[in-house]
């Protein structure tokens, strides 16, 4: 008994004191650093983590996915999302660790869309490879998308939304419809739709022509009076005319190249506002589409918007006809998002609801928008007439032709503002974006990135004077170490003297 | 090990190092919590707040550790525990958790204050969120406060476990020494050591060594609470530190008391 108790001592003693010990105490530190390394890898590559935050920022937008769905299965479609520094790298940058982490979450929901960095400060010329058609110079912080064929640079900026456009007051977080909308743009169906210029129409920097891109359109410009409009042409936008267009008395008619267009499958968005001069040609070709412009401004004092003297208000959805299915999608929300018209004109109903035009089409024109019943029109010009009441300040005319057993659907949206289509309106919170997105989803292209708002970051600012923060800090700071040293002093003293 | 728990945990009570402790983490964590919420105002920033308190942590969890086993080394009293019939294991997770109930304890207190004080000003929270959530329909300021509190209780269960790893560091500096300046200062430089080395990535040019340091690297894996992802991983990452800081802190007694 003596010697088996000996033994298990001496065994013991080996797995606690020597270099069997020291071998075996390595092993397991080693051991546990392998789990580690292996459990990581795998949590990186399966996105083992919850998204803790307040507005799901790292889970892809269920309506981003809806509209990523209709690319599954697709063997042609593969979308990559290259950052241009390595992964380590990003993770220090909050706003690209932010995109980084949404962007691997829906590579991990589609198949087709992969994720990859480069480090382009060490390996520049990789840049060769990706930038097939884009000029743009991308930065390190830049995000690369690509089909392989065609590649768009994204700063990492447009990911987010910021009210004054700089990174210091960035309030959302944009990108699942960035995301959605570079895989529209990259997915190969991209309709051509023009701005019209050469009428002192505001083209390049408009924000409306930002929303079609994001849309998957080829986006063109045009001078009608010298060239002709694609045969494929999808989409014709006639953004803020100062003056008028050519017709059947001068030498080039721009208005029969646009009706021609317009016979076929394509829509038309006319935005006219105060600063026009009169347009007689473009009217007159608007008015067989239902609607005439009126030499008025609206002012709404009761639904204006504070500061804006009126000119900036609030508009009311209607809900009867063709210009009620383009927001029901809106008013059916619990608490459906405004819609913000500024400086606007009325639009008239030429005709009441439906119209034959010459061509063997018919014509249904219905309001999307108008003012409330308070709302005062101005006249524009001196001897004009004003009026008061309700207006149509947004309307939509839709055109049935059927030509060779096939059926034609055209469109004209008109608005009685340019600003509709203003950055400052295009923002998650208004309804504008959406109205414009969903005209084109109805009568123009399948797929838009629509009804995907930014996730809005929650405001951690406080509301204190300087007063109050500077006694709520002498109280943070000194009364609960107070409340500690007077209980250790009162338990020290009592230990000491009692 | 409940024993040693709790005769660990009475002795920072019956001796004025708690009350110490406690008294100038809840001022420094209080008046860090100040500086980057009231003080800032329109500025405030939670994130803020707690990427400043692990900076603090291999300064104040040291005082807490030093005497864990270095005072019992200079007063001589360790043969007692090498000779007691509990195992060494025990003994050292007794002395750990005692450690570690004193530190979070003062921490979760500091905390719930310093957040009622936040929530007191914290109107914005929800007139902004109501305001912009037209889409979602009537919002309660319940919706509002829970999802606040969820978006905070992550990197708060991430200094607590970052606590625990330096804890477990701690002691096992304590059982190396019988010097408790030496333990405090050893504890420090590797507690820092840790939080900082990420942040020699800017200067290393090759991938697998920066892979390699952020893997290392306690304040890297902590950026991921911070940004409102609840990473396994990094949960992982605590508990092993814990976990071999311990098992080396028993391997040095078990290695004493058969030598």
């Amino acid at each position: 008994m003596n010697n088996n108790y000996n033994k298990s001592i001496q065994r013991k003693r080996r797995l606690k004191y020597g270099s069997f010990a020291m071998a075996l105490t390595v092993s397991v530190i080693a051991l546990v650093v392998v789990i580690n390394a292996i459990f990581t890898a795998l949590a990186q590559k399966n996105m083992w983590y919850i998204d803790m935050t307040e507005r799901d920022l790292y889970t892809p937008d269920p309506k981003a996915m809806t509209l990523l769905e209709e690319y599954r299965g697709s063997e042609e479609m593969n979308i990559e999302f290259i950052f241009c520094m390595p992964e380590d790298g990003l993770v220090m940058n909050e706003m690209c660790n932010m995109v980084n982490n949404l962007v691997k979450a829906y590579a991990e929901e589609f198949d087709f869309i992969s994720v990859k960095y480069v480090d382009i400060n060490n390996n520049p010329q990789i840049l060769d490879k990706y930038l097939f058609t884009s000029t743009a110079a991308p930065k390190t912080t830049s995000v690369i998308v690509t089909n392989g064929k065609n590649a768009i640079v994204y700063a990492i900026d447009s990911f987010f939304v910021s009210s004054d456009g700089s990174t210091s007051t960035i309030y959302a977080l944009n990108a699942d419809y960035k995301i959605a909308s570079a895989v529209i743009r990259l997915a190969g169906d991209n309709p051509i739709a023009y701005f019209v210029t050469n009428h002192g129409e505001e083209v390049n920097g408009s924000a409306l022509r930002g929303l079609l891109v994001d849309a998957g359109y080829d986006v063109r410009n045009i001078d009608l009076i010298k060239e002709d409009l694609s045969p494929d042409t999808k989409l014709i936008v006639i953004n803020k005319p100062v003056t008028d267009f050519w017709g059947a008395n001068q030498s080039v008619n721009e208005i029969k190249k646009l009706d021609t267009v317009l016979d076929g499958s394509a829509g038309l968005m006319v935005f006219i506002d105060e600063k026009a001069n009169e347009l007689p040609v473009l009217e007159d070709y608007l008015s067989h589409w239902g609607v005439k412009f009126e030499r008025q401004s609206i002012r709404d004092y009761e639904n204006g918007l504070a500061g804006s003297n009126g000119r900036e208000l609030v508009a009311e959805y209607t809900t009867e006809g063709a210009g009620a299915s383009l927001t029901s999608f809106l008013r059916e929300l619990p608490s459906a998002p405004k819609a913000v018209v500024t400086a606007c004109r009325p639009i008239t109903q030429v005709y009441s609801e439906k119209y034959f035009s010459g061509n063997g089409a018919t014509r249904y024109v219905s309001p999307v928008l108008t003012t409330s019943k308070s709302a005062e029109a101005s006249p524009l010009d001196d001897g004009g007439e004003g009026a008061s009441g309700k207006f149509n300040v947004l309307t939509v005319t839709v055109q049935y032709r059927m030509k060779d057993n096939t059926e034609y659907n055209s469109f004209l949206l008109a608005g009685g503002t340019s600003a509709f289509s203003d950055d400052a309106y295009l923002s998650g919170s208004y309804a504008n974006r959406d109205i414009l997105y969903n005209t084109m989803k109805q009568f123009s292209k399948k797929n838009v990135p629509m009804n995907i708002d930014p996730k809005i970051f929650s405001d951690e600012s406080l509301s204190l004077t300087s007063k109050e923060a500077n006694q709520w800090t002498a109280i943070c700071t000194v009364l609960l170490p107070a409340i500690v040293s007077g209980i250790g002093i009162f338990v020290y003293a009592r230990r000491r003297y009692l | 090990m409940f024993a040693i728990f709790k005769r660990d945990l009475v002795s920072y009570f019956t001796t004025p190092v708690g009350y110490v402790f406690m008294a100038i983490f809840l001022a420094i964590n209080g008046g860090l919590f100040s500086l980057m919420t009231l003080q800032s105002g329109s500025q405030s920033s939670i994130d803020g707040y707690f990427s400043v308190v692990i900076i603090i942590l291999p300064i104040v969890i040291p005082v807490l550790t030093m005497k864990s086993f270095s005072e019992e080394k200079k007063q001589k009293t360790e043969q007692l525990l090498l000779t007691s019939p509990i195992s060494i294991g025990k003994i050292v997770m007794g002395k750990f958790l005692s450690v570690y109930t004193v530190f979070s304890g003062t921490f979760i207190i500091g905390t719930l204050f310093n957040f009622m004080v936040y929530h007191r000003f914290a109107d914005n929270l929800y007139s902004w969120v109501v305001e912009n959530a037209q889409r979602e329909g009537a919002i309660t300021r319940w919706d509002v406060l829970s999802h606040f509190i969820l978006s905070v209780v992550g990197p708060v269960i991430a200094v607590l476990l970052m606590g625990a790893a330096f804890a477990a560091i701690g002691i096992f500096i304590s059982s190396m020494t019988e010097n408790q300046l030496v333990s405090l200062v050893g504890s420090i430089a590797i507690m820092f050591g840790l939080v900082f080395i990420g942040m020699l990535n800017s200067y290393i040019p090759f991938e697998a060594v920066r892979v390699a340091l952020n893997w290392l690297s306690v304040y890297s894996r902590f950026n991921a609470f911070m940004y409102g992802i609840f990473d396994f991983s990094a949960i992982l990452y605590y508990a092993s530190i814990c976990f071999i800081f311990l098992f080396l802190t028993v391997r040095v007694y078990e290695k004493r008391r058969w030598a």
